[in-house]
C-alpha cells in the first residue's frame, strides 16, 4: 500500500512540475521592469496552457494580463483544439515592431479533440504584447519554412521590416477564421473591398468508361460579394461549424510597381471544415490578398480573391498591378 | 513473470534516459541563448540537414543586419560556416536545430575616434562625462521630438520613413553616407542597437544633447565610442 502512495505522490509531482512552464528573454528587450513583467506573464500563460491541456478543462485567464480581444482569441481556438508546450523552459529573443512585440518560436505539441484534425502536430507558438505589457495575441505560427523562405526571399522587392511585418498581418488573418473571430475580420477588410469566394461542390456521377461504376465529379462555384455580403455569409459559417481549419503555405509578396504602400501577398490556403451535424468540407487553392498599408498600424484588404489549386497549377495568377487602386 | 517485470524495467529506463538526454539538450540550448556570447537561430524541419540550412539562412541575414546597421564590416558565408556550431533536439517526428557563432566573429572598429566635424567611431557606451549643462530649452521640430521618445533602431527607422513618406524631413542615413553631417541631428545607437541619445547640428564645434539640454563638445564626442551614428537632416 505504501508503494502505491509513494507512486501515486511521484506520479502528482511530476505531472504538477511539468505543467510549471517557465519563459524568459535571450535578447532584443532592454526595458527591464516590462522584461520582467512580460516574462512573468508569458511564463503564467504557458503554465496555464499546459495545467489546461493536463486537465482537458477550459482556459482560466483571469491572472493573466491580456487584452480582451487575445483572450477571446485564444479562447475561441482552444474550444477547437488543446494544445501545450514542449519545453518546460522557453528561452527566445523580442521581437520588436513599430506598434509592439512579439516572441516567436514556442515549441508546442497540438493535442487534438478528436480525429478530425488533420494539421501539423508539432507547431510553434506566437506571443505578442504591447508596451504595458499586455498580451496582444497568441497564435500557432504558419510553418517554420514558409516564415523563413518569406522572410529571406531574394526575389521580393519588399524590405525585411515590411516583410516581418505583413507575415503578422498574414498569420493574424489566417488566426481570424480559426478563431472564428468575426469582428477582427470586418475590421482588416475595406469598406469598399471585392472578394471572390469559391466553393467546391462533389457530385457522384456514373463513369463515362463503363456508364456503371461511380466517380467523384468535382464543380466549383464562384461568388463574387462586398464586404458586407462576405461577412454576413461568414457570420453564419461560423455559427454552423464547429471548427475551421485553415493553414497557409507557400506565401509570396509582391510591392505595387507604382504604389508603395500597396502589397500582393499570394498564397495557398488548405480549408478544413466541419459542421455541427459532421458534414466536413475542405479545399485547397491560392488566395490572393491586396493589402493597402498606407496606415500601417491597421491595414486594410481591397481585394481577396480565390482559385482552386488544379493538376499542373502552381500559383494563382494576380499581382498588385492587375487592380486599379484609386488615390487616396 | 520475473522476466516480464525485467523487460518492462528496461523499457522504463531507456525511455528515462532518452527524455533525459532530451532535457539535456533543451538546457543546453537554452543556456547558449541566455549567454549572451553567440548569434543563434533556430529551425523545425523533417531532418537535421533541411533544419540546418533554414536556420543557417536566418542566421547568415541576422549578422548581415546587425553588421549593417552598427557600420561593421560585413562577415563572409564561409567565416560564418568554419565557426559554425549546432545543437539539435527532436520534437516528434522533426527535429529542431539551433545554430549558432560567437558574436566576436563581427570585427568591431576600435581604433577612431568620433568627432562632430570628422569622421566616424565606432565605440561603447554613453556616459556622457564631458558635457555642460546649457540654460533654457530650444524648440526643436517635432519629428526631433518623436525620435526621442522611440529606443531602438527598429522603431526609428519606421519612423524616418515615414517622416520621408510625408515630407517631414529631408533626409536620413548612416553618417558615412551623409554630406554635411555638421548640419544633421545625430542619433546615436549603441552595439545593442538601442537609441542612447540625440544630439542636435553642430554649432560652433559642438552639439546639444536634446534629451538633456547637455552640450556635448568633440571631447564629449568619445563617450560614444562604439555607438553607430545616424543622420537625420531636417528641413
Amino acid at each position: 500500500m505504501k508503494r502505491y502512495i509513494l507512486l501515486l505522490y511521484v506520479v502528482l509531482v511530476s505531472s504538477l512540475m511539468s505543467a510549471q512552464v517557465t519563459f524568459q528573454f535571450s535578447d532584443g528587450i532592454y526595458n527591464e521592469s516590462l522584461k520582467v513583467n512580460v516574462e512573468r506573464n508569458v511564463s503564467s500563460l504557458l503554465s496555464e496552457i499546459n495545467k489546461a491541456e493536463a486537465n482537458h478543462r477550459q482556459l482560466n485567464l483571469t491572472n493573466i494580463d491580456i487584452d480582451d480581444m487575445a483572450a477571446s482569441g485564444l479562447k475561441s481556438l482552444w474550444t477547437n483544439i488543446h494544445f501545450r508546450c514542449e519545453w518546460n523552459k522557453n528561452v527566445q529573443p523580442c521581437l520588436k515592431d513599430f506598434t509592439g512585440y512579439e516572441i516567436r518560436q514556442i515549441p508546442v505539441e497540438m493535442k487534438p479533440i478528436d480525429n478530425t484534425y488533420k494539421g501539423e502536430i508539432h507547431k510553434e507558438l506566437t506571443i505578442s504584447f504591447n508596451k504595458k505589457g499586455v498580451i496582444t495575441g497568441v497564435r500557432t505560427a504558419i510553418d517554420n519554412n514558409s516564415y523563413v523562405a518569406l522572410l529571406h526571399g531574394s526575389n521580393s522587392n519588399v524590405d525585411l521590416r515590411m516583410r516581418r511585418e505583413i507575415l503578422n498581418f498574414v498569420e493574424n488573418f489566417r488566426s481570424y477564421y480559426v478563431e472564428k473571430n468575426i469582428n477582427a475580420l470586418q475590421e482588416i477588410f475595406s469598406d469598399d473591398a471585392l472578394i471572390i469566394t469559391g466553393r467546391v461542390i462533389r457530385t457522384l456521377g456514373k463513369n463515362n468508361i463503363d456508364g456503371v461504376s461511380q466517380k467523384v465529379n468535382e464543380k466549383v462555384m464562384y461568388s463574387k460579394q462586398n464586404k458586407q455580403q462576405y461577412i454576413n455569409n461568414l457570420r453564419s459559417l461560423f455559427k454552423g461549424n464547429e471548427f475551421i481549419n485553415v493553414d497557409f503555405s507557400d506565401i509570396e509578396l509582391m510591392r505595387h510597381g507604382s504604389n508603395p504602400n500597396i502589397y500582393g501577398v499570394r498564397l495557398r490556403q488548405k480549408w478544413n471544415s466541419q459542421q455541427y451535424n459532421g458534414r466536413q468540407y475542405s479545399d485547397d487553392g491560392y488566395v490572393f490578398l491586396l493589402w493597402d498599408f498606407q496606415d500601417e498600424g491597421s491595414p486594410k484588404i481591397h481585394v481577396r480573391t480565390w482559385t482552386p489549386k488544379r493538376a499542373n497549377q502552381t500559383k494563382d495568377d494576380f499581382s498588385p498591378e492587375d487592380f486599379f487602386i484609386p488615390n487616396n | 513473470m520475473t522476466l516480464r517485470r525485467l523487460c518492462t524495467f528496461v523499457v522504463a529506463l531507456v525511455a528515462c534516459a532518452l527524455s533525459c538526454l532530451a532535457q539535456n539538450s533543451i538546457e543546453a540550448i537554452n543556456e547558449i541563448k541566455l549567454s549572451g556570447k553567440y548569434f543563434t537561430a533556430e529551425a523545425t524541419a523533417e531532418s537535421v540537414d533541411e533544419a540546418k540550412n533554414i536556420a543557417f539562412s536566418y542566421l547568415k541575414e541576422n549578422i548581415v543586419n546587425y553588421c549593417e546597421e552598427m557600420e561593421i564590416e560585413e562577415v563572409g558565408e564561409d567565416k560564418i560556416m568554419a565557426n559554425l556550431q549546432q545543437k539539435s533536439v527532436n520534437r516528434g517526428d522533426a527535429v529542431m536545430v539551433l545554430v549558432y557563432v560567437v558574436k566576436t566573429i563581427v570585427e568591431k572598429k576600435e581604433t577612431m575616434t568620433f568627432h562632430p566635424n570628422t569622421s566616424v567611431n565606432t565605440n561603447t557606451n554613453n556616459n556622457n562625462t564631458n558635457t555642460a549643462p546649457v540654460l533654457g530649452s530650444a524648440n526643436w521640430p517635432d519629428i526631433i521630438k518623436k525620435v526621442c521618445d522611440v529606443s531602438s533602431f527598429v522603431q526609428l527607422q519606421y519612423l524616418l520613413d515615414m517622416a520621408m513618406d510625408n515630407n517631414l524631413i529631408d533626409s536620413w542615413g548612416k553618417y558615412n553616407s551623409m554630406r554635411n553631417q555638421t548640419e544633421c541631428y545625430l542619433v546615436m545607437m549603441n552595439v545593442d542597437r538601442q537609441i542612447v541619445a540625440v544630439l542636435s547640428p553642430a554649432k560652433n564645434g559642438a552639439r546639444t544633447d536634446v534629451k538633456t539640454g547637455m552640450v556635448v563638445d568633440s571631447e564629449g564626442m568619445t563617450s560614444f565610442k562604439n555607438c553607430a551614428p545616424i543622420c537625420v537632416r531636417v528641413k
